[in-house]
């Protein structure tokens, strides 16, 4: 498996694997979306899927955009350093900011009911994130087992492969075990997600810790944390 | 889960709840501890590790060992003659070459199991080149450090932990931003060296 860490050549390209795992994250979620609200007669899923597909665009042009443009001038003399300039240091930052505050927007402006995209944004995202994650190699400690992948000699725990297992669990539970009431499945998912992702994260490699914790701890707690505060209104609405 | 109503409330759901809310406070505890423990950091070739070592040789056959450069950071550029990124790249890291070679050690790194040691002196003198290119003959570092694509940079903080691992051309100033970061990274502790 320690394949995953390179990529396929394609004439002058290179496709990482991991970008095949994006690539595959963003057509099962659509996907996932629509086959989920076709099911259970969701309103808005286009317009879902037409947010995943913007804010998948926005990211890209932001994050490659952003080393284009310093040398664009030079789009005509040397249009080589133009079109394979490296992305500037954070772009992938202010892109994700930028996504962020298209989704808001997006949001205002559709008025969706809001549990119902919960259910949406849960069940396809988590369903995307079963193949990004099997494509997208992550290594965190070193280990003795024979399941460890093997590079430069030693064995590191195979994160992502443990993401993948309690993600396609989460999903599972969360598709049988919960009632289709709009938002509870959504909230229940959350917070299977938020508790087993949480769990991986302490076989994860970080040196970044934002009181006490990494960033991505903390997001995952306040997932976590979101998702049982959504359970908690369907304990007596239901 | 199973719903049992009793007063309005189901009760399966908040056990459900309650066992959720036990794990995740327990985890976080958990997490809380292991994170106060000193980590050993893996060499591995992605932001956040420590840089892989190696020996390779200069043009003139002089050794470079990127463990004997610990103590300055270190900027690893992969490259190939022939590569028309990373020709385009060249001429700007020469620049901030001029500018950041009392604080920062520039390695190029050829990837010479693709190129010649006669087109890597012709590149060198076109361009005018004068910090250190070193030859990976066999392409063994090249795989070390999982160059899939050229132009590959590195930038390896004073600790030998890579501050950030760049694919494609860079240019004046996202080489610029990226040589500031690693000047500015490197009071970054790396536990268990």
């Amino acid at each position: 498996m320690s394949e995953l860490f390179g990529g396929q050549h394609v004439g002058p390209f290179t496709f990482y694997y991991s970008w095949i795992g994006t690539f595959l994250f963003v057509v099962v979620s659509i996907v996932v979306a629509k086959i989920y609200g076709k099911h259970h007669n969701l309103k808005d899923v286009e317009k879902f899927a037409d947010l995943i597909l913007m804010s998948v665009m926005i990211w890209i042009i932001i994050w490659k955009g952003s080393g284009m443009l310093p040398v664009a001038k030079d789009l005509f003399v040397a249009p080589v350093k133009v079109l394979f300039a490296a992305p500037a240091s954070g772009a992938d930052k202010a892109a994700v900011i930028a996504v962020i505050l298209y989704t808001v927007l997006t949001v205002k402006r559709v008025k969706p009911v809001l549990a119902e995209w919960l259910d949406l944004c849960a069940v396809s995202i988590t369903a995307g994130l079963i193949p990004f994650f099997l494509l997208h190699l992550e290594l965190g400690q070193q280990i003795g087992w024979p399941w460890g992948i093997l590079i430069t000699g030693r064995r590191y725990t195979p994160v992502n492969f443990y993401e993948v297992f309690i993600l396609l669990c989460s999903l599972v539970m969360s598709l049988y075990g919960a009632k289709a009431i709009h938002g509870l499945r959504g909230s229940y998912l959350l917070a299977l997600v938020g508790v087993g992702s949480l769990f991986v994260s302490l076989f994860s490699e970080s040196l970044t810790l934002w009181i006490l914790l990494s960033p991505t701890q903390w997001g995952l707690l306040a997932t976590g944390g979101f998702g049982l505060w959504g359970m908690k209104r369907f304990t007596t609405l239901t | 889960m199973r719903y049992t109503t009793v007063g309005g409330i189901d009760l399966e759901l908040a056990r459900t709840r309650k066992i959720l809310l036990v794990m995740l406070m327990l985890i976080v505890v958990t997490a809380i501890v292991i994170n106060q423990h000193p980590k050993t950091l893996a060499q591995l070739p992605e932001a956040g590790y420590r840089a892989p070592n190696f020996i390779l040789h200069t043009l003139s056959g002089h050794p470079i060992e990127l463990s004997q450069l610990k103590g300055k950071p270190v900027l690893i550029n992969f490259f190939a003659s022939w590569c028309p990124p990373c020709q385009a790249e060249a001429p700007d890291l020469v620049q901030m070459y001029d500018r950041y070679h009392t604080q920062v050690v520039f390695l190029g790194v050829d990837m010479t199991e693709s190129d010649s040691r006669s087109a890597v002196q012709a590149f060198m003198k076109k361009v005018g080149i004068h910090y250190p290119i070193v030859l990976d003959s066999l392409g063994k570092v090249a795989k070390q450090y999982d160059v899939i694509s050229i132009p590959m940079s590195f930038f390896v903080n004073a600790q030998g932990v890579i501050v950030a691992r760049v694919a494609g051309a860079m240019n004046r100033n996202s080489l610029a931003s990226e040589l500031s970061h690693l000047l500015s990274s490197q009071n970054l502790n790396a536990p268990g060296q």
